[in-house]
């Protein structure tokens, strides 16, 4: 394995948990995520999900701005192209998330901390693998070479 | 007149059971939904994929399972079945038994403690098609409706030895009870839908096909297999050796259109090559070296497009087809391989080969079980066991309705549409007293929550019994978010869903003065609208809600992780803290619903559809181009194989131009669509040129614009020379006896000009099979035999489409006059001229030689196309077309009526060529589904929808191209700059449209436009509190 530039690979055995953001669609993968519980397939702990109601909501400044808080890998996941429950949405995350990874990488961010996956309702252990694999790849990148910033619940004006 | 009774009761609760009873309650009436098993979903449930789109079948179905689930109007009842029926139309009374569950259903939460401390295991399952077995308390599978497990008396323990309960213990919602016994309950309805499906099993006569083998199952038992929900978690294996096979065989026709054997059904299922295709490529994608063959006798692929999928297996996946049957399948003794022998028709041979798995697609054949309950009303059958026309007509005068599969061979769509025509038909005779017997639910006035208020939250965390508590600690994750930010109080109960505890989420919201609430407990996919109604009884704006998962996403899946899955919950109720508390209370907008519906198309899909809403009480504007109705029907030569005549269609016309609420619009043409659901405007106009424009006021269209047929650049030469003895299918229609010229010899030439793999050049050529032309065909020889008897006939055909269940019989009774001929591509078949006469050339499948001889006339099956129209049409209501041109539909399993766009619904040719029969059928359908909204009066809209911020918005209009409801519209607005007023383009959601993806919220440059509920800032405060909050020291 390629090594990088992040700081601390040996902390991987000092146990490391790595902290990564998923977003989920609610018809495709959100569903694929429940159907992994009710079938129990176990995977790491690992993931913190965000639900939106298409994948096409996700804005590349989220991606951006959750990298720039310190966590340390995020995840797209949405339905399999043709079956978006809004016919086109993900299409259009498609087509905003090609152009991420290349920013990414130019600000520095190992590119393969972010990726994005299609996940159907009847795709649980899909989910669970899909999981499994990126927490692994991101537990062997190590942590984000950007520090963590702790949030604040405030009331924001629209 | 008899009294009518406001409910209905449908009898089955598979796909077309759930449509009818859904739409049913749209209509206004409460309806029984009664099920033998103990969940619905039937067969679709079971399924793995759905063809031709591959769609995951479970995650379109369970959405609406769910749906009747919640629907107060519909009472369900599982586990039951009917005894009895008694009364007549209008004021039935039915005698229902539901047979006891030993667990009751209001108390369960579906958590499975009881199965799982079941000490009785191995009771094959029949959702898994036995493939899998379970214990005595079970649950058909996951997503079961209800979600309510069961215990099988025949094999529970206690009940058969009196010895054990352990399931009763391990119960912590104490929901077993052993004392029930069979209830005897009595409905009231005015009307009667049967749905009870199909049934297959493998014809045990046919024991050379090795069926006991574990290597040959049923094609019910390979769609578990290759299931992700099903017995081996969605590994394709061998059941002897559990290793990955490696070729597949599936075998056509298993018990069916076999004529040598006296049991078996003499008609085709009609779905089974599909579904063969569709799990051969989903095989293929379990491995991509996967080798599939599929024996036929003949494929048949009837429905939009599934002739294209049948290529796409071809050519994409190289799924091979073998035209021929299987004498023989031996096991072989060394490997447990099967050894196939079959003959292979297009080769002209005997041939054997050896595979991993052999699939049967056995016959199906309609579900029995309430024949005894028509006794009374003198029902007759068919010669293929399915109810006769004439008994269905009788039925339907009775109010007693069928869809489905049981009433004749179809697909899940034609049941789904069928579905919405009995809702319609029965809606004709009950729509005096709709709606009294529908719950109307009122709340308490809503508390108002302004961004001033300092949001109050409460937070209860659900245990589910062990489910979540056994792994998080629950009273840990209270203590942490107690001392959140907002958070007025917090507390932890058993189970968050039961009936008891939304009584305690309302008394917490009274008692601690609450404007905000998180329930941290499963999914909000089945639970957010049971919260957010306790919600709104509470007087809460429902929108002030979050639920976030601790169950499905957090304990189920980080079992042996106890700590990481607290720290987990923890976190998340935090991220979703932050965005509740910057919620703000939102509405679904209510529209009103204009009680007229605007038709075009006044052929008998535009005539019947009209006749249905008039019926209904709705006012129905019917626009035609021609100058009368009646459309393709009334221009055939006769109706051919359907149990009505032209007679009664010009009948329906008549009553149609009676009718005070029908206004008819002949000769007239649409010139403008404006609006969108409840309220569209139409202009217009008479064709003569200088006609006035007339406008008027709908809540709903239906598109039934037909289709035409297209004519053939092919041999033209030839054609040019006899002109008046070459036809086209249709021009045949129009020629009457003595127009024809006299003929010995004619020649019915299929698939011309379509099919892809029949004709490879021209320009016209289609890929699509239009699937009505071989039946025409059968028409058209009845007619020349008629008016020459001693005629020659001569058919050349690809591959005979006669999947509905009289066609085949038809065509083995013309066949002995006949000819049937099969050509492999158009380009080899060959016209010249014979002096007088045409010459026919052509190269024949099967004896492989050329064969030659003369015709007199030549009738040409050229493909069916659109309306002239149909582009300009759905330019106007801005609604998407397939390729080949014809009207595309919101779904093509689950909605084939409707449009994307709210308010607007398709049916009959417009949708895809088909028999009058299903044209019919769709025809109520689109009535019925264009009635639920009008109905009302009104329809909600989502309340989470996009909204502008207009200072903002430059009107570059990129939200508006990404949006796919065409929700967006650019609307011009004046700003003024001193002593100027400048003109500028913004953007504006129409919520009515708006569907609440948030697709332009993502998409806008500026962020001007934003998703109510999913806004930019409420996102972006979830995944700022993921690592984790600053706290203010205290």
């Amino acid at each position: 394995m390629k090594k990088t530039k992040d700081k601390n690979n040996d902390k991987e055995d000092s146990g490391f948990a790595p902290e990564i953001l998923v977003f989920c669609c609610n018809w495709c993968s959100y569903a694929g995520a429940d159907l992994a519980g009710v079938s129990r397939f176990q995977y790491p702990p690992n993931i913190r999900i965000v639900r939106v109601m298409c994948s096409g909501r996700v804005e590349p400044i989220f991606i951006i701005e959750a990298f720039e808080r310190g966590i340390d890998g995020v995840l797209i996941t949405g339905c399999h192209i043709g079956d978006c429950h809004y016919i086109t949405g993900n299409e259009y995350t498609q087509e905003r998330m090609a152009h991420m990874k290349p920013l990414l990488k130019s600000i520095g961010i190992d590119e393969r901390r972010f990726d994005l996956h299609w996940i159907s309702a009847s795709e649980g252990k899909q989910f669970a693998e899909l999981i499994t694999k990126f927490t692994e790849n991101i537990t062997q990148l190590g942590p984000s070479p950007i520090p963590k910033k702790l949030g604040k619940i405030e009331i924001i004006c629209e | 007149m008899t009294e009518l009774e406001s409910a209905v009761l449908v009898i089955g609760g598979g796909v077309a059971g759930i449509q009818t009873s859904l739409d049913l309650t749209e209509l206004g009436f409460k309806v029984y939904l009664v099920e033998k098993a103990p969940t619905i979903g039937g067969t679709m449930a079971q399924l793995d994929k759905t063809f031709p789109t591959l769609d995951c079948s479970l995650c379109i179905l369970a959405p609406k399972m769910v749906e009747v689930f919640r629907n107060p109007n519909i009472e369900l009842l599982t586990y039951s079945q009917v005894k009895g029926i008694s009364g007549s139309a209008g004021e039935y009374a039915i005698k229902v038994v539901k047979n006891p569950r030993y667990i009751d259903e209001e108390a369960c939460k579906g958590c499975g403690d009881c199965a799982s401390v079941c000490p009785v295991k191995g009771i094959p399952s029949d959702f898994d098609a036995h493939l899998n077995s379970h214990g005595a308390a079970h649950i058909p599978f996951p997503s079961s409706v209800p979600p309510v497990y069961l215990i099988d008396e025949n094999k529970c323990l206690y009940l058969n030895h009196g010895i054990c309960r352990l399931c009763e213990k391990s119960c912590e919602a104490k929901a077993i009870d052993f004392s029930q016994v069979p209830q005897e309950i009595t409905l009231k309805v005015g009307a009667i839908v049967i749905a009870t499906g199909y049934e297959q099993e493998y014809p045990e006569y046919y024991t050379r096909l090795a069926g006991e083998h574990p290597n040959v199952l049923s094609s019910m038992q390979f769609e578990r297999l290759l299931s992700a929900n099903g017995p081996t978690g969605g590994e394709l294996i061998r059941l002897d050796n559990r290793k990955h096979p490696h070729k597949i065989a599936f075998l056509q026709c298993v018990g069916s259109r076999d004529f040598h054997h006296p049991e078996c059904k003499k008609y085709c299922s009609s779905i089974c090559c599909m579904s063969s295709a569709k799990q051969a490529i989903v095989a293929k994608e379990h491995a991509p070296d996967m080798e599939c063959s599929i024996f036929n006798t003949e494929i048949r692929a009837k429905g939009k497009n599934f002739y294209e999928f049948i290529v796409k297996s071809e050519e994409e996946y190289g799924i091979q087809y073998i035209n021929g049957k299987v004498g023989l399948v031996k096991v072989n003794p060394k490997n447990g391989n099967l050894i196939l022998y079959y003959e292979d028709i297009d080769k002209n041979i005997v041939e054997q080969d050896e595979y991993d798995l052999v699939i049967l697609a056995s016959a199906l054949f309609p579900n029995k079980s309430y024949y005894e309950l028509l006794q009374n009303f003198d029902v007759e059958f068919d010669e293929f066991g399915y109810i006769n026309d004439e008994s269905i007509k009788k039925c339907e005068e009775d109010n007693i309705f069928f869809t489905g599969y049981c009433r004749k061979p179809k697909d899940i769509p034609v049941s789904v549409a069928e579905g919405s025509a009995c809702a319609a038909k029965i809606s004709e005779q009950l729509y005096p007293v709709r709606f009294e017997q529908i719950k109307d639910v009122t709340y308490p006035p809503e508390i108002p929550v302004g961004p001033d208020d300092e949001p109050r939250v409460g937070i209860l965390v659900c245990q589910c019994g062990i489910n979540i508590g056994g792994v998080v600690d629950t009273t840990k994750v209270v203590e942490y978010v107690s001392k959140l930010p907002y958070v007025a109080h917090a507390e932890e109960n058993m189970y968050s869903c039961s009936s008891d505890s939304q009584e305690q989420i309302k008394e917490m919201i009274k008692k601690y003065d609450l404007n905000r609430f998180i329930v941290a407990s499963c999914t909000p996919r089945t639970h957010e609208p049971l919260f957010r109604n306790t919600l709104r009884e509470a007087g809460l704006n429902p929108f002030l809600f979050e639920l976030v998962n601790i169950r499905d996403q957090d304990s189920w899946v980080h079992q042996k992780e106890p700590e990481e899955a607290t720290k987990k919950a923890c976190d998340l109720i935090r991220m979703y803290l932050a965005k509740v508390v910057n919620l703000a209370p939102q509405q679904k907008i209510k529209v009103k619903v204009e009680k007229a519906t605007l038709i075009i198309g006044g052929g008998i899909a535009g005539v019947m559809a009209a006749n249905n809403l008039a019926n209904q009480g709705f006012k129905v504007h019917l626009v035609e181009t021609k100058s009368t109705l009646g459309g393709n029907s009334l221009e055939f030569i006769n109706l051919y194989d359907l149990p009505f005549k032209k007679q009664e269609i010009i009948q329906y016309i008549d009553e149609l131009n009676s009718k005070e609420n029908v206004k008819i619009h002949t000769s007239t043409k649409i010139v403008g669509i404006n609006g969108y659901v409840g309220n569209y405007t139409v202009q217009i106009q008479h064709i003569s040129n200088d006609a006035k424009v007339e406008e008027f006021t709908v809540g709903t269209i239906i598109v039934s614009t037909g289709t035409n047929q297209s004519d053939t650049d092919r041999w033209s030469d030839v054609r040019q020379i006899y002109r008046n003895n070459v036809f086209t299918q249709r021009e045949f229609e129009d020629t009457k006896g003595a127009d024809l010229p006299e003929f010995k010899d004619a020649t019915i030439i299929l698939c011309v000009d379509q099919r892809k793999n029949a004709c490879n050049t021209g320009e016209n050529v289609k890929t699509y099979c239009s699937n009505v032309c071989c039946k025409v065909a059968l028409k058209n020889i009845e007619r020349l035999l008629e008016i020459n008897p001693e005629a020659h006939i001569h058919v050349l055909y690809r591959e005979l489409q006669f999947s509905d269940l009289n066609a085949e019989k038809l065509w083995r009774d013309v066949r002995n006059n006949v000819l049937f001929e099969r050509y492999r591509s158009l380009d080899e078949v060959n016209i010249s001229d014979s002096t007088g006469k045409f010459h026919i050339n052509y190269k024949n499948v099967g004896a492989e030689c050329e064969i030659e001889y003369d015709s007199d006339l030549i009738i040409l099956a050229t493909p069916e196309i659109p309306s002239k129209g149909t582009k300009e049409l759905a330019k106007m209501l801005k609604v998407p077309l397939t390729k080949d041109g014809f009207f595309l539909e919101a779904h093509v399993k689950l909605r084939p009526l409707d449009f994307a766009t709210d308010g607007i619904f398709l049916c009959g040719g417009a949708h895809w060529p088909k028999w009058i029969d299903e044209t019919i059928s769709q025809a109520y359908g689109a009535a019925g589904r264009a009635a639920t909204l009008m109905a009302k009066g009104e329809t909600e809209t989502e309340g989470i929808t996009s909204y502008v911020n207009q200072q903002k918005c430059i009107g570059c209009g990129v939200c508006a191209e990404v949006c796919p409801y065409n929700a967006i519209e650019l609307i011009e607005t004046e700003k003024r700059m001193g002593l100027y007023v400048i003109s500028e383009k913004k953007a504006n959601v129409i919520a009515a449209l708006c569907k609440g993806c948030g697709a332009c919220a993502a998409e806008c440059p500026l962020g001007a436009i934003n998703q109510k509920h999913f806004t930019k800032n409420q996102i972006k405060k979830q995944i700022e509190l993921l690592t984790g909050i600053e706290m203010k020291s205290s």
